[in-house]
């Protein structure tokens, strides 16, 4: 076969509508496609020899985590540490509602819920996959693809999807999943996913688990889910946002034919871990179940890809689990859903400077300026200087500058611009943010 | 008038005296982003509001590789802006100044 050296113009110009169809299906948010989900993952559960799992959906990442949390984590290490068991304490609670569980899941489920599928789906359909389709793909492209045409797929798919999808949201998830079961779940799970739990249980158990099961679940999720440190299960299995490590090897697949980069089998599979990306969001198998989630119902993004919305989640699921981020940095939804009541008090608390910077610039920093009692450093007829001490961060340093032209109600607009630290005097600080010496600045017209 | 001293600023934009315009600042339309006849010094984020120049033949525009927009003013012109009173404008070489913001990470340009 002769070697190919780069794409075609009708390849290259596929290879960018391929990219950009992918980034669609990573950040789709449509729901999920529930049977051809569930017919791949049956699938691969019968390619390592493994019966038909029950498939647990949920609307969101957290309620999966919630759902893994009440059948998965075994009595005995409950049971296990040395806290308080007074009546009426956490671990009480945790132990009457395993008490209660356990009669009904020891027998129903726990025999055969407890191994994790992860590792085995991994070695036999994941990693497995990965080194031969790499082998392959690689010994092809060494011998029959030019280097520039390798960096060219790996550039647009997996570098391009890569930043996108994995380093920007799925980084940025499942983080944030993390600290939101430790830190925040106590207070949100009152209201919010109590309901959302009451009705997965509702719907998915009550046919499944019976009545028992699902009154106990029901009386002693609230209470106990409130005082309980939950585990979080990070080793969720590949959906939309993975599709860019599967498009970098399905690419040669699908338009370079005349490589056959794969044999059958593998190009049989690695179509099927594409078909999942398309379909769904994270999932994590167990022997005889498998808890699924639905896709965000949002994704909102900067203009530099960062995640970020001025006016609510940034990422918001169907259970209700969402999160809040300014250009990137997360933040409480106070933050971005009600700067008005953000206060100068609060922001000098807050110990993330990041966190701290996108409450300024919330705030505003005329209003952070006038509330926090900076000093008046300098004053002249360009403006007023000020200069308010941050621990921990930079100075804050803002010119209140005047405009020239009054309002048609005869005042003057002013308006804040902040300058670097060392500025000295209002004239050198506006100098500055024209680029220009404090000497030099010395218009003969302002308006 | 000494030429250092011979700057204008309207609202977010600054326009300065140079002596020449350098040699690798190209030609430019007289055209705003809508392809309307008139020069452009700077546009509101929010507002739609613009820093523009309507005396077209009195006026030529530059533009270096890096952006640096430069004006050659051959006789007197307005510079408007909807929220702000009217500059006029002498003879002259002009480099535009957007004014800018200092931000820890970042430098932001001003849109007003």
């Amino acid at each position: 076969m002769r070697r190919i050296e780069s794409l075609t113009a009708e390849q290259e110009r596929q290879l960018v509508a391929f990219r950009e169809e992918w980034l669609r299906h990573g950040l789709s948010t449509a729901p999920a496609d529930r049977k051809r989900t569930e017919e791949i993952i049956t699938d691969f559960y019968r390619q390592i020899g493994k019966t038909k799992p029950y498939f647990w959906w949920s609307d969101g990442l957290m309620v999966s985590q919630l759902a893994m949390n009440l059948t998965l984590r075994a009595p005995k290490q409950r049971a296990a540490p040395a806290r308080s068991q007074k009546p009426g304490t956490a671990v009480e609670v945790e132990n009457n509602l395993w008490a209660n569980l356990g009669a009904n899941l020891r027998a129903n489920l726990w025999a055969n819920l407890g191994a994790n599928l992860w590792a085995n789906l991994w070695a036999n359909l994941g990693a497995n996959l990965g080194d031969n389709l790499r082998d392959n793909l690689g010994a092809n492209l060494g011998a029959n693809l030019g280097a520039n045409l390798w960096a060219n797929l790996w550039a647009n798919l997996r570098a391009n999807l890569r930043d996108n999808l994995r380093d920007n949201l799925r980084d940025n998830l499942g983080d944030n999943l993390r600290a939101n079961l430790r830190d925040n779940l106590r207070d949100n799970l009152g209201d919010n996913l109590r309901a959302n739990l009451g009705d997965n249980l509702g719907d998915n158990l009550r046919d499944n688990l019976g009545d028992n099961l699902r009154a106990n679940l029901w009386d002693n999720l609230g209470d106990n889910l409130r005082d309980n440190q939950l585990e979080f299960f990070g080793a969720y299995f590949w959906g939309s946002l993975e599709a860019y490590w599967i498009t970098f090897y399905l690419f040669p697949h699908q338009f370079l034919p005349l490589l056959k980069p794969y044999d059958t089998d593998k190009a049989n599979l690695l179509m099927q871990w594409a078909d999942l990306a398309r379909s769904t969001f994270w999932w994590w198998p167990f022997e005889g179940i498998v808890f699924l989630s639905e896709r965000p119902l949002s994704i909102r993004k900067d203009e530099r890809t960062r995640l970020h919305n001025s006016n609510g989640p940034a990422v918001a699921f169907r259970d209700g689990w969402s999160v809040y981020y300014w250009h990137g940095v997360v933040v409480p939804a106070d933050v971005i859903e009600r700067p008005e009541q953000l206060t100068a008090e609060r922001i000098d608390q807050e110990q993330n400077v990041e966190v701290r910077r996108v409450m300024v610039e919330r705030m505003g920093y005329e209003r952070y300026i006038l509330e926090s009692g900076a000093q008046v450093v300098h004053s002249d007829d360009i403006g007023i200087l000020y200069r308010k001490e941050i621990p921990g961060d930079e100075p804050l340093v803002v010119v209140h500058v005047v405009n020239s032209t009054p309002e048609p109600d005869g005042s003057l607009k002013k308006y804040m611009l902040r300058v670097p630290p060392d500025m000295k005097t209002a004239r050198g600080a506006v100098a500055w943010t024209f680029g220009l010496k404090e000497q030099e600045y010395q218009p003969v017209i302002q308006t | 008038m000494k030429s250092q001293n011979c700057m204008f600023r309207q609202g977010d934009v600054l326009l300065r005296r140079v002596k020449e315009i350098p040699t690798d600042a190209i030609v430019t339309d007289k055209k705003d982003q809508f392809g309307n006849d008139r020069i452009v010094l700077a546009y509101g984020e929010v507002t739609g509001h613009a820093h523009a120049i309507h005396d077209l033949d009195n006026v030529d525009v530059f533009v270096k590789g890096d952006g640096t927009m430069y004006l050659e003013v051959k006789s007197e012109a307005a510079l408007q802006h909807e929220e702000h009173a009217t500059i006029t404008l002498p003879a002259g070489n002009y480099e535009r100044v957007i004014q800018r913001e200092y931000s820890p990470e970042e430098i932001r340009n001003v849109a007003d």
